[in-house]
């Protein structure tokens, strides 16, 4: 049996899923937890009595990273970093900003109310020169197998920052910065203004580094805390300070105020206002979330081999767009087959989208959702809403699988294969529709093929389903792209399979068969690093050369970018968006974990 | 008047030569290549541009991936890119050259495949004998739906790509009737398309007697080629192309005669014509110096070349596009009518736009001046700078003066200042 994908939750129904029995659902710890473990980050776990040890395994592989050090002992005699290679990891982390546990509570505090309170978003770190020492260390090492054209960026950033600051970036660090930083952008007469606000340790360097390279920002040194605006304006606020505390959790963590923002930048149009009907589909109950929001925090949080970005937002509430949701709790999903490269799950209905259009909708784009239903019903020969969308189990699930390597007079670009699943309720009614559409659609693409003068498709009866081929290729180059396709519909039984290859379909159908499932909840979009590495590294030529094209970058530059972008996905085993869309407040979870 | 040219105290290869040289043989070039010019001489100079240094095989691999998108518009990026960066200059410049001249647009042939086979024919050839070129084009798939040859059939001949090999590829009008068009259409009967490549359907074939130009015989399609490119008057035909690519929009007659009597000597090679040509008192004229409006091609490359610079040949292309020339979409078989057609008050404020993204707006290319020009500190030295890079160094007092005031804004405002002016529209 092929390796499958690990579930989302640590609830697999499939007995031999050993990779995803590790996994916690993300969620938020809860005060006992906290108190119980001590917990100095914030880790993210449903307060569900079933999942409270993978939340506790999870809290301890957090503190099995080195201890941390205190950053005053540091001063101009920090360890130096084994290796120059080892600060390649620097340009990736970039990528993927981390914290540490706070040193100072009474530090930041002090930093965070000199933010004006009109300050439309901030960011707070509690410890900078060891925030900075974690971040390398959580990075690991440089891959052994890295190309070497990437390996070589590292003495060149290394160079590069070396030239510009005169001693290495950890040295000037260190000198300069003491523990906490805070940046805030304050809403400003002729825009936002940012602003920053650090404990500094030598303030001598400090201000050389200032005038150096902005000189012309205002700055001030209050009791050894460096006051930095863009203007005097932004200055005179931070001078002032807030007249209320602030809230802080402990990590990195970034403070946007909805309110604030809507006063000072907004026109009263809400965000939802600018999505058409199928953007209001996808992400229209997050929006919605948003525009009821009076501010979103977001808390990122380090650990050895995983990264968490939690946010917290409003919910829904009362917002029509919750009608969308089509089942607001726990669900099932099939697997994702081996090869899987990405696949996203979200908790719509589409049927209630367009029983509801007026509500959901904005004018125009009820029409637009009127107008497509009648082309869809002319194809399908039935009402797609009403008699085809009404016997399929929403929501549906989408996954795009690496089918592997063309053969050589395939193709050039080898595209994966897309996958849509939907469970059957009403199956042979709906397979009667569907199995007519297919006709439909099919009998339209041969007409405009021979329009255009291209040879037919053909329509092939599957054992379960049909697929379309394309004729033999006879010209004299490779095959255009289109011959990289198979579409194909499949079943089942309990399941409609549509997707753009035949072999996508029945690796999908495989997977069904063998009736592994993932539990989630809310939307969630996955992608898998090494998967989609492979991906991009079979079709590297074609991806470089539009680099070339679309970003006017040098063929070498756009290549090393495919590589280093490559060797980044590598490294992630995975990446999961999660957002958990009932209830009175919105949890979105960016799960980031390395291999 | 085709004399090699010989430059003296008076009269020397200068930046102003050079910069003419590279922006008539290529798409312009950088200060730097043009001083190298100036040192190597004049006839160094002239040989580097028939020196092919493209990697073919790396070409034709990247014009697949290009293919397999089946996007027109990732052909025209592709193929400004290559204008903006290959090393061929001249192959590119005459690639673009026979573009104009067997216009095929695919609005109507639809196929971004066939219209990449017709560029890299365009190419191949572009510098080869017009005998070959006018045979490949002939039977060129693209071409072959552009002027519906696929419906020329025996008995119901279709004379629109007859028509237009007389009219427009190689002889001009007045020089054939209208007998002669009915009549060689014939001799192309059954020349069509069978899964998008060149077949000769005998069956199709009108094998029957036709007279062409007075001569009578059982013509194919071969035959009414080679009788074409034969006549004096293609020679006339392709020289006057030729003269009003590379010298004067308007040539003398006996321009004409002199450059056909070149072309005919060496045998309707192309190259061994041009070699001629570009080394001539004729080419490096004070006639033919600024005698031509840049297309937005010209205008796009030839700022950016001047100064080293690099940028997304998908943005540049559509700049072009706007300012009036979508490459592989030509508005008819006639091409682009160029010249004063390329200017009018939308199409200027168009490059004025285009020169401001670039020198002040932020765009993706943002040059570094200060690497492409030196570092030139005062107004005076800044505005040298900026005329010697942009313009050849070849302002006059009046030009200098109305430039002094935006140079005392700084260097940015200047060059868009000098690619607005009437100097920078000329090539």
């Amino acid at each position: 049996m092929p390796e499958k994908h690990p579930a989302v939750s640590g609830q697999s129904s499939s007995p031999d899923h050993e990779r995803s029995a590790a996994r916690p659902e993300v969620g938020v710890l809860t005060e006992e937890d906290q108190e119980l473990e001590g917990a100095e980050s914030l880790i993210l776990l449903r307060s569900e009595p079933a999942q409270e040890m993978d939340a506790l395994d999870l809290i301890k592989s957090a503190r099995t990273l080195p201890p941390r050090q205190d950053p005053v002992t540091f001063g101009h005699q920090h360890p130096r970093m084994p290796s120059l290679t080892k600060q390649l990891r620097t340009l990736i982390l970039l990528l993927l900003a981390i914290t540490v546990p706070a040193q100072d509570d009474q530090a930041l505090d002090k930093l965070l109310q000199r933010l004006p309170d009109n300050s439309i978003a901030w960011a707070a770190v509690d410890d900078l020169p060891v925030y900075y020492e974690r971040l390398l260390q959580t990075i690991g090492p440089m891959p052994e197998d890295a190309p070497p054209e990437v390996k070589a960026l590292l003495p060149l950033a290394q160079l590069g920052i070396r030239a510009a600051l005169g001693r290495p970036l950890e040295d000037a660090l260190y000198e300069v910065a003491a523990g906490p930083v805070v940046f805030g952008l304050v809403a400003g007469d002729d825009g936002p203004i940012p602003v920053l606000a650090m404990e500094v340790q030598d303030e001598g360097s400090a201000r050389r580094l200032l005038e150096k390279f902005i000189p012309k920002a205002s700055h001030a040194f209050e009791e050894g805390v460096l006051l930095l605006s863009q203007n005097e304006a932004g200055l005179e606020m931070l001078r002032r300070g807030a007249s209320k505390a602030r809230q802080y959790d402990r990590g990195l963590h970034l403070h946007l105020d909805l309110d604030v923002l809507r006063t000072e930048q907004g026109d009263g149009r809400k965000l939802l206002d600018n999505i058409d009907p199928f953007g209001r589909f996808i992400i229209g109950p997050l929006v919605a979330a948003l525009d009821a929001s009076e501010h979103i925090d977001l808390v990122i949080v380090p650990s050895k081999d995983q990264l968490l970005l939690h946010a917290k937002s409003a919910g829904i509430g009362d917002s029509p767009l919750a009608d969308l949701l089509a089942i607001g709790g726990q669900r099932s999903i099939p697997a994702a087959p081996s090869g899987t490269v990405a696949f996203v799950s979200l908790d719509r209905s589409l049927a209630a989208l367009f029983r509801e259009m007026d509500r959901v909708l904005s004018e125009e784009g009820a029409v637009q959702a009127k107008s497509f239903l009648s082309i869809a019903d002319q194809i399908l020969g039935a009402a797609f809403d009403t008699d085809l969308l009404a016997k399929l189990r929403e929501p549906m699930h989408f996954y795009v699988i690496d089918m592997g390597p063309g053969d050589e007079y395939g193709p050039k670009i080898q595209l994966p294969a897309f996958v849509l699943v939907a469970k059957l309720g009403d199956a042979r009614a709906a397979e009667k529709i569907l199995r007519r559409g297919g006709q439909g659609l099919f009998f339209i693409v041969n007409i405009e093929r021979g329009r255009e003068g291209k040879k037919q498709l053909r329509l092939r009866p599957q054992k379960n389903g049909v697929a379309v081929e394309f004729p033999d290729w006879e010209g004299d180059s490779a095959p255009p792209t289109e011959y990289a396709l198979s579409p194909a519909l499949l079943f089942t039984g309990e399941h409609a399979i549509l997707a753009s290859s035949k072999s996508g379909a029945e690796a999908m159908a495989a997977s069904l068969a063998a009736k592994e499932t993932l539990q989630m909840r809310g939307d969630q979009w996955r992608v898998f690093g090494p998967e989609l590495a492979q991906v991009l590294d079979r079709n590297f030529e074609i991806l470089k050369l539009n680099r070339i094209l679309d970003e006017g970058e040098a063929p070498a530059a756009a290549g090393r970018f495919f590589k280093v972008l490559s060797l980044v996905l590598n490294q992630i085993e995975s990446a999961n968006f999660a957002v958990n869309l009932a209830g009175e407040r919105m949890d979105w979870v960016l799960d980031v974990r390395r291999k | 008047m085709l004399s090699p040219w010989q430059p003296g105290p008076e009269d020397p290869f200068d930046l102003k030569r050079a910069g003419h040289l590279c922006g008539r043989a290529g798409f312009g070039a950088s200060l730097a290549e043009r001083q190298r010019m100036v040192e190597q001489g004049v006839d160094q100079a002239v040989a580097a541009f028939f020196a092919s240094e493209q990697d073919r095989e790396s070409l034709v691999e990247m014009l697949e991936l290009i293919v397999a998108q089946d996007e027109i518009q990732k052909l025209r990026a592709f193929w400004f890119w290559r204008m903006l960066e290959g090393r061929d200059r001249l192959a590119e410049r005459m690639t673009y050259f026979w573009h104009g001249h067997f216009a095929t647009s695919n609005a109507k042939v639809g196929n971004p495949r066939l219209m990449a086979g017709q560029w890299w024919s365009l190419r191949e050839h572009a510098l080869g004998s017009f005998d070959d070129l006018l045979g490949v084009m002939t039977r060129d798939p693209a071409m072959i739906k552009w002027l519906d040859n696929d419906s020329n059939v025996k008995g119901q001949p279709n004379e629109n790509y007859a028509r237009e090999l007389f009219e427009l590829f190689a002889l001009g009008r007045g020089t054939y009737s209208e007998r002669d068009i009915r009549e060689a259409a014939r001799a192309f009967t059954g020349w069509q398309l069978r899964d998008g490549r060149y077949h000769f359907n005998r069956t199709a074939h009108d094998t029957g007697k036709k007279t062409v130009f007075g001569q009578s015989g059982a013509w194919g399609g071969e035959d009414i080629l080679r009788m074409t490119v034969q006549r004096e008057d293609s020679a006339r035909f392709i020289a006057r192309k030729l003269l009003a690519f590379f010298v004067h929009p308007e040539p003398t007659e006996a321009e004409v005669d002199a450059l056909a009597a070149c072309y005919i000597e060496a045998e309707r090679h192309i190259g061994a014509t041009l070699k001629v040509l570009l080394r001539s008192e004729l080419f490096f004229s004070d006639r033919a110096y600024r005698s031509r409006i840049k297309s937005p091609t010209d205008y796009i490359l030839v700022l950016l070349r001047s100064l080293g610079g690099t940028a997304a040949a998908n943005d540049l292309s559509r700049a072009a596009m706007a300012m009036g020339e979508a490459l592989l979409e030509p508005p008819s078989v006639e091409g682009w009518q160029g010249e004063r057609d390329w200017l009018s008050s939308a199409t200027w404020l168009l490059r004025s736009n285009f020169a401001f993204e670039i020198f002040l707006g932020g765009h993706k290319f943002a040059p570094d001046l200060s690497e492409a020009l030196g570092n030139p500190e005062g107004e005076d030295e800044i505005l040298r700078a900026a005329v010697e890079h942009l313009l050849n160094g070849d302002l006059d007092e009046p030009g200098r003066r109305s430039l002094q005031d935006v140079a005392a804004r700084g260097i940015r405002p200047l060059c868009h200042a000098v690619m607005i002016m009437p100097e920078a529209q000329l090539l």
